[in-house]
């Protein structure tokens, strides 16, 4: 009781509380300067696109000093969340929204700048849900919606070419996310769509800030319909930060973990040593994930570690006074020419928390040969459970060639045929009767 | 007294008028509802959750958001389905109208008991129309759900305006009233 904000029970989905507070990095609110929007699309079978309403949630210069944020504001905020729960229900879109189904499926989009009324189409209509008067000025909520619903003939091209327009590039937040699907478990042609952006986001989420770019040429692979979305070659300022951030967020896990004072080049020359063969690779940024995980690292250093030319990685390290600690004991086992058939021990592996995953790796299942009775016994396991037996019935199947199932049918053709006119008698008796 | 009055006017067919009435009835009752006050101690209180309901109408293009609570539907519902019946009856009132009335309740002098002091009235009137054939119906639908519509941003707008709302006390009530 009374535990929900403003005292409504408003259902969260998760998916568009993500969505928003992407939006919303770094604590950015609606202000003065830039309102934010949620913008409504309808997005037909065929990839066409048509924005069918923009809610705006802006503020403006009305300022109510007497105004008290508790609880009078706080009411009459949850008054303003009330007229907006009834008033998304009369809109034209709502109506659509109610038959979306394979013809078409309604998308959102959250971001911060003016609403774009030019792609509301003509004499689109405007309404004032309400607004609400604080000591720092009034907080408006505000929508504007299309009349016209027929799709108009190079919809796309339309959109295409506003995308590159002057106020666009003014929104750069906007060319993060494509529109959403509003209702989740959508399938067919969208979901790749989806997949494909959501591919991009764990990109950036796991990128360094070299990968940028990798990430955003990857982005323009998406379909058409969602390309202008995304398909732009220098990354907008935003994903440079959440790069910055991501990797940022790496750098305090490599600081908890390792003892070393400077742990960050060494994350990144680690990266290197793991994966290259030669250093400066294109190649490198493509697993950036795995080469922080030791046990995996280590395991592909004993395939790199038979060539001769693999170490360019260690000769950086030494280099970097930093490093040193880091690679202490790794890099004594190479130097001694210790056997690399078990696996190398990380740096402290208990410190890490890695240990289970340590257990897995020593039974090898994957690498194992078939000396070991233990490992040879799972991997016969394996083997089993992965070419389950055939079915009988199956295989009963198999042995009846083409030819003698020919043969039968022939037969039972025949003894039909001799038996027609018993059939025509049957059929006579039951006319009769 | 000086309560606050809106009036709605509108042209619906006969089966209609309940979903008509409803759709706006609700959608003020949606605003001027509030959780359950919950009377901690003196002077201390929380309040708690409104829960919400879309309700799709059959015979009209609109769907209307109403307040979770079965009884506060029946008691709306049993009063408009009365409304309803006197419009269409054979005897023929071809309109008419219905209003919710919001009041306080207030000790008047001796020997009058309760006072009940309105300060917002939010009247209906309806006009009743006979409808030809299907395809009128259809238009009907569409125009009656596009009335609503306008009537639903309308209230949203009078209820964000910075007016007079009493303060909650426990007796609050509500109440309709049939004219």
């Amino acid at each position: 009781m009374g535990q929900d904000w403003f005292n409504l029970a408003i259902n969260d989905h998760p998916d568009v509380t993500s969505e928003v507070k992407k939006v919303m990095t770094n604590g950015r609110l609606p202000s003065k300067e830039s309102p934010m929007c949620v913008e409504i699309s309808l997005k037909t079978s065929e990839g066409e696109t048509m924005v069918l309403e923009t809610w705006c949630l802006g503020m403006n210069d009305r300022v109510d000093p007497n105004a008290k944020v508790t609880y009078a504001v706080y009411n009459r905020i949850g008054m303003l969340l009330k007229s907006l729960l009834s008033v998304t229900r009369v809109t034209p879109a709502y109506q659509l929204s109610r038959k979306q189904g394979t013809d078409f499926i309604m998308c959102y989009k959250v971001y911060f700048g003016e609403v774009r009324f030019q792609e509301l189409g003509e004499g689109f209509q405007s309404l004032r849900v309400g607004s609400i008067g604080t000591p720092v000025g009034s907080i408006t909520l505000s929508a504007a919606y299309r009349i016209k619903l027929t799709l108009p003939e190079k919809q796309q091209v339309m959109v295409q070419s506003n995308h590159f327009s002057s106020e666009f590039a003014r929104v750069p937040s906007d060319q993060l996310d494509g529109a959403l699907p509003c209702v989740p478990g959508v399938h067919g042609v969208f979901d790749l769509t989806a997949e494909a952006r959501h591919h991009i986001a764990e990109q950036i989420a796991s990128a360094t800030e070299t990968e940028v770019t990798r990430s955003s040429t990857l982005s323009s692979n998406t379909p058409p319909s969602s390309a202008h979305k995304v398909s732009t070659t220098t990354p907008p300022p935003s994903i440079r930060r959440i790069s910055q951030e991501s990797s940022n967020a790496i750098k305090q896990k490599m600081n908890r973990l390792a003892s070393s004072s400077k742990p960050i080049n060494c994350a990144k020359t680690r990266t290197k040593g793991a994966f290259v063969s030669s250093p400066g690779s294109p190649d490198v940024s493509m697993l950036p994930n795995l080469s922080s995980t030791p046990p995996f690292a280590s395991l592909l250093r004993n395939g790199d570690d038979n060539k001769p030319g693999s170490l360019p990685s260690d000769n950086i390290l030494k280099n970097s006074p930093a490093a040193i600690h880091r690679r202490d004991s790794s890099s004594d086992k190479m130097d001694g020419g210790g056997r690399p058939s078990t696996v190398q021990a990380p740096p402290v592996p208990s410190q890490l928390g890695w240990d289970d995953d340590f257990v897995m790796v020593e039974l090898k299942p994957a690498f194992a040969s078939h000396s070991g009775t233990s490992t040879g016994d799972l991997g016969s396991f394996f083997r089993e459970c992965q070419t389950a037996p055939p079915l009988s019935l199956f295989q009963d199947t198999e042995v009846v060639s083409l030819d003698n199932i020919m043969d039968r049918l022939d037969g039972e053709l025949c003894s039909f045929r001799e038996n027609a006119f018993k059939f025509d008698e049957l059929l006579a008796d039951l006319q009769q009767t | 007294m000086n309560a606050r009055s809106q009036v709605f006017e509108l042209s619906v067919e006969g089966r209609q008028i309940e979903e008509a009435i409803l759709s706006i009835f609700h959608s003020i009752l949606l605003h001027r509802t509030s959780g359950k006050f919950n009377y901690k101690r003196e002077g201390s209180y929380s309040i708690g959750t409104v829960g919400m309901v879309d309700v799709d109408c059959d015979f009209v293009n609109s769907t209307f958001v109403r307040v979770d609570s079965d009884d506060l539907h029946r008691a709306l519902k049993r009063q408009v389905a009365e409304f309803r019946e006197s419009l269409k009856s054979p005897e023929g009132l071809r309109s008419g109208q219905i209003s919710l009335e919001f009041y306080q309740k207030k000790k008047a002098r001796w020997p009058f008991g309760m006072e009940n002091i309105p300060w917002e009235i939010w009247t209906v009137k309806l006009n009743v129309v006979t409808l030809a054939n299907e395809h009128e119906r259809q238009i009907c639908r569409e125009k009656v759900g596009e009335a609503l519509a306008e009537k639903i941003i309308c209230i949203a707008g009078v209820m964000n305006r910075p007016e007079y709302v009493p303060k909650c006390q426990i007796n609050r009530t509500l109440q309709m009233f049939l004219m």
